[in-house]
């Protein structure tokens, strides 16, 4: 609001201008009755006058109406402060009571208001005009030259006037100017420069201006909006494009949202729309042309950009304690919006806050149980598909969860992976798994090879490298599993060149769940692993059904000609292993050997095993 | 909400400084205090005797019932005023005042006004 400032001033200078004027009258009523002026009409007049200052004040403070009653009221002082005058001696010292017109125009100046100050220079000019034309004695002493006199008070007055009201100019210039800064500050704290759409405190700060002047509570539906594939195109196109991209964004929403829609970049590619007396109806009616709009490629510095938007959407009470939860609520239908495919709207509900409770709560069990080291590896034997003998080891990661008991990893993987702490879970398990080995082998036991999961993400990780280095050494091989259901076509030179790094550090590297996920026969000539784990989807048909039996055999074939070993999983059954070892699996796990055992069961485990070349019997714990 | 500059320049304090009816009041009463203020002043030694005092009267009364007033009060009348109801009168007697009162003068204004004022009688 521009002249805030200005107008607190004015309004703040009201208050000891009225004290100044109530204090003048009782001076003026006071001398009377010392006097014994009869004062009747003066004490009304004061009193009125006073009055009606005091209700301008109080009710309109600052306004000009009640900055010129002021004025009026102060100049009735001096006025009737003349009146009493005129019984002492004569009338002798009404000249000095004119002085208070200087006075007067002092205080006027306060109010940083020209206006004020020409109401009271005309006033006490007018006033002049009349009193010396009628009564000359009265103002003129010695009642000669009155004329002179006239035209000298005259000259002094405007000059008064005129060097008063360019002090009152320059203050409110002064004043005006500090506070156009003031709103240039705050037009800066409230806005994002690029779409000139509110900033996140901008949007608060609108929803608390919304809610303060709200005088019923109805609904109030919160959009929360986040671009599909935004990154994609600041990486490629470039981060011109994108500005661009978020401008043209920024005015579709200006344009089809009401005028009353609070509308803000929260930041990055996510904005926010928060909309008075919606309902689901209507933002469907906003909703959908937007996103029939990102859905039409967009031509920005002659690049054609396809993009998408996710709409999260909350409506509740428009109550200003109900905000945070609309907005989280907002946030949660837009994670729902992006799940579902992206590029739709989706409606909070109650089953989406339970499920997103839910998985926060898992989310910070799991910070919880990285710190206090309940996750810990399990290990599952392998084994010679002829001789049956132990060839390595396979660590899987279990929580053991204080109320819950031993977990797997589809209860809390994904968790993990949300929370982004992959790289400290696989971390750990490589840590421990190598320790245990260390002691297996310490105890005499030749575990030969020990697997480790790792997530495809960590093959971007710089530390991985001296991550492997610090690992507790042992004789096991130390190989690693890169889960097949990532898109193992798509690898970059870069991971191929970690790949590289790690198979001249001895490690070798195995490709897991083979057969459920997206490698190529190209993808396994680029990689060349050294083994191949075969999912127990693969294997459990080949057992009933010919078909399937003979694509396991040609593969088999195929990767063998290739040097490929092959581990075949999940194989429970003796008549299992006995026909997956004719076909040529090099190496069989399941539980037919072993379930997956903590590390004090695998020793007595090993301990009790017949020894090399008999198959081991099942045991360990479920 | 995109915002504009005029979020912030609209404001009601704006608008009343372009208002001229802020004025009327303001600069009604300052001519009404003006006005009662001098006329205060020129009450001041209205009923001297051996000087002029302007005697008002009335503003309905005529010139006649003026006059019939002022003779009734006892009082020379030297002038009229402006109007008809605005008489200038002299009188040795320093009572003439409350009997100029008592006979329906309104207000009694001194010699520099009477002067200001007089008009000579027919």
């Amino acid at each position: 609001m521009q002249n805030g400032t200005l107008n607190e001033l004015r309004s703040a200078m009201s208050v000891p201008i009225l004290v100044y004027y109530w204090t003048c009258c009782i001076a003026v009523l006071v001398s009377g009755l010392l006097l014994s002026v009869p004062i009747f009409i003066v004490t009304i007049a004061l009193i009125v006058i006073g009055s009606w200052a005091t209700h301008s004040v109080r009710t309109r403070p600052g306004r000009l109406q009640t900055r010129l009653t002021l004025t009026v009221a102060i100049n009735a002082t001096w006025m009737f402060g003349l009146y009493v005058a005129s019984h002492v001696y004569g009338g002798a010292f009404m000249l000095e009571v004119h002085m208070f017109y200087f006075i007067n125009t002092a205080i006027i100046l306060a109010f940083a208001c020209w206006k004020s100050v020409v109401l009271t220079t005309v006033a006490a000019l007018l006033h002049h005009l009349v009193l010396s034309t009628i009564q000359p004695s009265f103002v003129w002493p010695g009642g000669s030259f009155p004329w002179i006199h006239f035209a000298n008070h005259s000259f002094l007055g405007v000059l008064n006037c005129i060097g008063a009201c360019l002090i009152a100019a320059s203050l409110k210039s002064v004043v005006s100017r500090s506070e156009k800064i003031a709103a240039e500050m705050r037009d800066i704290s409230v806005n994002e420069p690029l779409t000139n759409l509110l900033n996140r405190r901008g949007f608060f700060a609108q929803l608390d201006d919304f809610f303060a002047s709200k005088a019923t509570s109805g609904q109030l539906a919160i959009m929360a909006i986040d671009l599909d594939g935004f990154k994609q195109i600041n990486d490629t196109a470039g981060h011109a494009v994108g500005d661009t991209l978020l401008q043209l964004v920024a005015r579709q929403l200006l344009d089809r949202a009401p005028q009353d829609a609070i509308i803000a970049r929260m930041g990055g590619d996510e904005f926010v729309l928060a909309i008075p007396d919606w309902d689901k109806s209507d933002v469907r009616h906003l909703a959908e042309p937007f996103l029939e709009w990102t859905r039409q490629p967009c031509v920005i510095d002659g690049r054609e950009v396809r993009f998408g938007a996710s709409i999260g959407v909350a409506i509740g009470s428009s109550e200003a304690t109900q905000i945070d939860a609309l907005l989280v609520d907002a946030d949660i239908a837009l994670y729902a919006a992006k799940t579902r495919g992206k590029n739709c709207v989706a409606f909070f509900d109650a089953e989406m806050r339970d499920r997103t409770l839910s998985t926060k709560a898992l989310e910070d069990d799991v910070l919880r149980g990285l710190e206090a080291g309940e996750f810990v590896p399990f290990y599952q034997t392998q084994h010679d598909s002829i001789s049956g003998r132990l060839v390595g080891l396979e660590a899987l990661a279990r929580w053991n969860h204080p109320s819950r008991g031993t977990l797997e990893p589809s209860e809390f993987l994904s968790a993990v992976q949300d929370i982004g702490r992959m790289a400290q879970l696989d971390n750990l398990m490589l840590h421990t798994a190598c320790r245990d080995v260390r002691h297996l082998e310490a105890l005499g036991h030749d575990v030969h090879e020990l697997s480790v999961n790792v997530s495809f993400s960590r093959l971007h990780d710089p530390n991985l490298k001296a991550e492997i280095d610090d690992l507790p050494r042992m004789h096991a091989r130390l190989m690693f599993e890169i889960v097949e259901t990532v898109i193992l076509d798509d690898m970059s030179t870069e991971q191929n060149m970690m790949l590289d790094a790690m198979r001249e550090q001895g490690i070798g590297i195995t490709i897991d769940d083979f057969g459920t996920g997206h490698a190529s026969i190209i993808a396994l000539t680029q990689i060349l692993p050294d083994k191949l784990k075969i999912d127990q989807k693969m294997v459990t048909p080949a057992m009933n059904v010919d078909m399937h039996e003979s694509m396991l055999r040609s593969i088999l074939k195929m990767v063998g000609e290739m040097n490929i070993k092959t581990v075949a999983e999940g194989v429970e059954h003796e008549d299992e292993a006995k026909l997956l070892a004719d076909m040529g699996v090099d190496q069989l796990q399941g539980f037919l050997f072993s379930r997956p055992m903590p590390l004090d069961d695998l020793i007595d485990h090993l301990s009790r095993a017949e020894p090399p070349g008999q198959i081991l019997q099942v045991s360990g714990t479920a | 909400m995109f915002c504009d500059p005029k979020c912030y320049n609209s404001s009601p304090l704006d608008e009343d400084e372009q208002s001229a009816t802020s004025w009327f009041s303001p600069v009604g009463s300052m001519l009404a205090i003006i006005f009662s203020s001098v006329l205060l002043v020129a009450t001041v030694g209205a009923q001297k005797p051996g000087t002029l005092t302007l005697a008002v009267f009335p503003p309905s009364w005529g010139a006649q019932e003026s006059f019939a007033a002022a003779s009734a009060a006892q009082v020379d009348t030297v002038g009229f005023g402006p109007a008809d109801w605005l008489l200038v009168v002299h009188s040795h007697d320093p009572d003439f005042g409350p009997r100029l009162r008592e006979e329906g003068a309104v207000l009694l204004l001194n010699n520099s006004v009477a002067r200001f004022c007089r008009r000579p009688v027919g």
